[in-house]
């Protein structure tokens, strides 16, 4: 089917063709009339043609003028509004139709006017929407990641294939070398979590969503964690679980050291009292025991009481050596203590600034604290009262001093009875000294008197933020398959490293001093997920080595040799594909080191300085500055020839070479690696 | 009066049986409390060289008659010995914070007591 006529041909064209059917449909009627009139009335021809052409020419020009009028006033008016309305309908254009150029067109370029108004005023309303939702959102990130971070469990969310998408701070410090995109079976011992996923998926087909608990040693067995797992569902699909976890290592040795100790203590009283038992029934039963047989019993009796004291002594001892936490203790500073305790507080109340920490419940102390100062002050007859912590090693004191009159144990005694605070229901003052193990007094000082609460120091917390920006990634791509070289090189995750060694010659003798590398998982430089350990390389550094990297033999003397460096290296390299600056040279240091690491390096390997040779003229130059230069990345000069701050650096000319791989159609790893192999030939005669 | 008094403020029959005799054939002249209340009409009563005071005793407990002992002049020089059944440290350390002069933890051997009590007391029974 053909396009209809009105569409092949433009409208002014249109217009023009109908302009000149007119003027010559006009003028073949005035011919035909003419010669109609001829026919009929007769009379000389050449008046009739005279007639005709003036009349044929008048209506022609006629037509050509009113069609070039309506040309220049209706058809390119048209065309422009038309023109302009497309234009705003597909671009953002927010500028008035001008009117004047339509002004023979009557309404329609107010019409249009109106609708380019409504048009704007729509775009401008869902800008307003996009910005606001933009903000929700930004607000919304910074609040999840924040309560992520600083979370006093461990909280881990790991995809449904259990690769890690987020931890938090608290994990890290838990499960050590936690990374973005690693299998969690590398941190965690994951049969007790499966089994808990498998009645999670069981709960779920009974229709119930809900948390299952799980008990998992972590991967080395050096600790133990008790938490909880939840499914994550969006749409009835599962898209990961969420394992909040804390620490039961120590919980769960107090129990059993508080079982052995039990168990000591029984069998430890048992015996003597059972003998004690015995040897009194036996001076009960006869009184005619002769004198020496009475003196042996006498001895044994009191050699039992004597075994029975020192049991107890002993238990006693070993029962204040285990530290049990059935209250939720934790690093609390004193000064938050004595803020909290001054806001409720009527009267005035002095107190020395501290740094000290203390491991407690900061609310039930506050709360304590706050108790004792009311019931002190509420008869007006003390005042002065000043708050102030001594530390002393593994105890720091609370003291609440005063001027005026004493108290007597009595009446702390009966202070520490009343419940302690609505939250905590009839949990009394005295309940939670319980708790915390220890007891208050009051006792005379220099200028008055005081009240003493001993407490466990405790040791700072996690530092107050390393800088640790990238610890969760939703969008994990999905775990790359068997066939790696056909795996995208967006899915892959990579691990930049460079290494410092005692010389070039690395059969010649030479041997790696110091190793460092990062992470790149789904297009994103990890700069919290890092490796950088000091090798000891067993031999001395040569003095021109240390001018290039400065690090000196004292440095590297209490460093981890190469066994145990390479060993938590390869771990760091688990699955990702390595990166470096002229690998060959790197890799054959880790390689000939293979045996005695007892691991092979057989991860996929791509060269920077082949990349570039690659992507680049071959003859430029392909050193690491000369790649920074080209990109633009800036090194620090202290920081260049440092392991860690070339990794830095080929880690950022890395991604970007990335980009230009893609962009040149390279999006396999097999495909840049065969790019690679291009540039082996060419590599020879490079100057790196 | 040369023999010195000592006051045993214990509400446990059997130990204050035992200590009663123990501490009278160290050669003191010895009266015994069950109830602190009761020891503190029997301090004011007739004032006793050395108490032993158990620290968990109905009414009052030993911390706060140790207190009294030491705020109250017509008291001063009293030796205070406290014995307790509670182990632990801080039992001992609240103990000599409110003024005790020696502070023993149950089960001791009742020999070891009578020392403490002489040691106190300095030597032999005059003033």
């Amino acid at each position: 089917m053909s396009e209809p006529l009105s569409r092949r041909l433009g409208l002014r064209l249109r217009f023009a063709l109908f302009f000149a059917a007119l003027g010559l449909g006009a003028a073949a009627l005035i011919v035909a009339a003419l010669w109609v009139g001829h026919a009929r009335a007769g009379g000389p021809m050449d008046g009739y043609v005279i007639a005709g052409v003036l009349a044929g020419l008048g209506v022609l020009s006629l037509a050509v003028w009113i069609g070039l009028l309506f040309d220049e006033n209706v058809a390119k008016p048209i065309l422009a509004l038309a023109s302009d309305l497309t234009t705003r309908a597909r671009a953002d254009v927010d500028l008035e139709i001008d009117e004047a150029q339509a002004k023979h067109l009557g309404s329609l370029a107010p019409a249009a006017n109106a609708i380019n108004d409504a048009l704007s005023e729509a775009r401008a309303a869902r800008q307003r929407a996009v910005e606001r939702e933009t903000a929700r959102i930004a607000r919304e990130k910074a609040l999840f990641e924040a309560l992520f971070r600083d979370l006093g469990e461990g909280a881990v969310v790991a995809t449904p294939d259990n690769r890690v998408m987020l931890y938090n701070r608290m994990a890290q410090e838990l499960l050590g070398d936690i990374g973005l995109d690693r299998p969690l079976s590398a941190f965690l011992r994951p049969e007790p979590i499966m089994d808990a996923l498998t009645r999670v998926q069981n709960a779920r087909v009974r229709g119930e969503v809900a948390a299952e608990t799980f008990l998992a040693a972590s991967a080395d067995g050096t600790r133990f964690l008790l938490g909880r797992v939840s499914p994550i569902l969006s749409d009835e699909e599962l898209s990961g679980h969420v394992l909040i976890f804390q620490d039961a290592t120590e919980d769960l040795s107090a129990h059993a050291r508080h079982d052995h100790l039990f168990m000591s203590l029984m069998e430890g009283v048992r015996r003597p009292a059972g003998t004690i038992g015995a040897l009194l029934d036996l001076m009960q039963s006869d009184e005619d025991l002769p004198a020496e047989t009475r003196e042996q019993v006498r001895q044994g009796i009191s050699d039992e009481v004597a075994r029975l004291f020192a049991c107890l002594d002993d238990m006693g001892e070993q029962h204040t050596m285990i530290k049990s936490r059935r209250w939720p203790m934790s690093p609390v500073a004193a000064s938050h203590i004595f803020d909290g305790i001054r806001a409720g507080a009527d009267m005035a109340l002095t107190t020395s600034p501290s740094g000290a920490m203390l491991s407690c419940d900061g609310f039930a102390i506050t709360t304590l604290l706050r108790v004792l100062v009311d019931h002190l002050t509420e008869e007006g007859t003390r005042d002065a009262l000043t708050l102030e912590a001594e530390e002393d090693g593994a105890e720091t004191r609370l003291i609440l001093s005063w001027q005026g009159e004493p108290v007597m144990d009595g009446q702390l005694t009966e202070w520490l009875k009343e419940p302690l605070s609505a939250a905590y229901g009839d949990y009394s003052g005295r309940d939670a000294l319980s708790a915390h193990q220890t007891d208050l007094w009051s006792e005379p000082c220099s200028d008055g008197y005081r009240i003493v609460l001993p407490l466990a120091s405790a040791t700072p917390g996690l530092a107050p933020c390393d800088a640790r920006p990238e610890f969760y990634d939703f969008n994990l791509p999905a775990a790359p398959g068997g066939d790696l070289a056909n795996t995208k090189l967006s899915d892959l995750s990579f691990v930049v490293f460079d290494t410092e060694t005692t010389g070039l010659s690395p059969r010649g003798g030479d041997e790696i001093v110091q190793i460092a590398g990062l992470r790149i998982v789904n297009g994103r430089i990890l700069h919290g997920e890092t490796f950088d350990s000091l090798v000891n390389p067993g031999r001395s550094i040569p003095a021109a080595s240390t001018r290039v990297h400065h690090i000196t033999e004292e440095m590297v003397a209490d460093a981890p040799d190469i066994a145990e460096a390479g060993r938590r290296f390869h771990d760091f390299c688990d699955g990702a594909v390595l990166v470096a600056h002229n690998a060959p040279f790197d890799l054959a240091f880790l390689r000939l080191k293979e045996d005695v690491i007892g691991r092979r390096f057989d991860n996929p390997v791509l060269c920077t300085v082949l990349m570039s040779a690659g992507l680049f003229d071959h003859s430029g130059q392909h050193t690491l500055d000369a790649l920074c230069d080209r990109f633009g990345v800036h090194i620090p000069s202290e920081a260049r020839h440092t392991a860690m701050g070339d990794a830095v650096a080929t880690a950022e000319v890395f991604i970007r070479m990335l980009d230009l791989l893609e962009a040149k159609g390279v999006t396999t790893l097999g495909a840049a690696i065969a790019e690679e192999g291009r540039m082996t030939k060419i590599r020879k005669a490079q100057n790196y | 009066m040369s023999q010195k008094t000592v006051l045993l403020v214990e509400d446990e029959d059997n130990i204050a049986l035992a200590l009663t005799h123990l501490i009278g054939r160290a050669g003191f002249h010895l009266r015994r409390e069950a109830t602190g209340n009761g020891a503190l009409e029997a301090l004011r009563e007739e004032r006793p060289d050395l108490v032993v005071l158990d620290v968990m005793l109905p009414e009052r407990s030993g911390y706060e008659i140790c207190e009294i002992i030491r705020r109250d002049p017509d008291l001063a020089g009293i030796k205070v010995l406290m014995i307790t059944a509670g182990g632990g440290d801080v039992e001992r350390r609240k103990g000599l914070a409110v003024g005790a002069d020696a502070f023993m933890t149950k089960p001791f051997a009742t020999a070891d007591l009578t020392a403490r009590i002489i040691e106190l007391l300095g030597e032999g029974g005059d003033e």
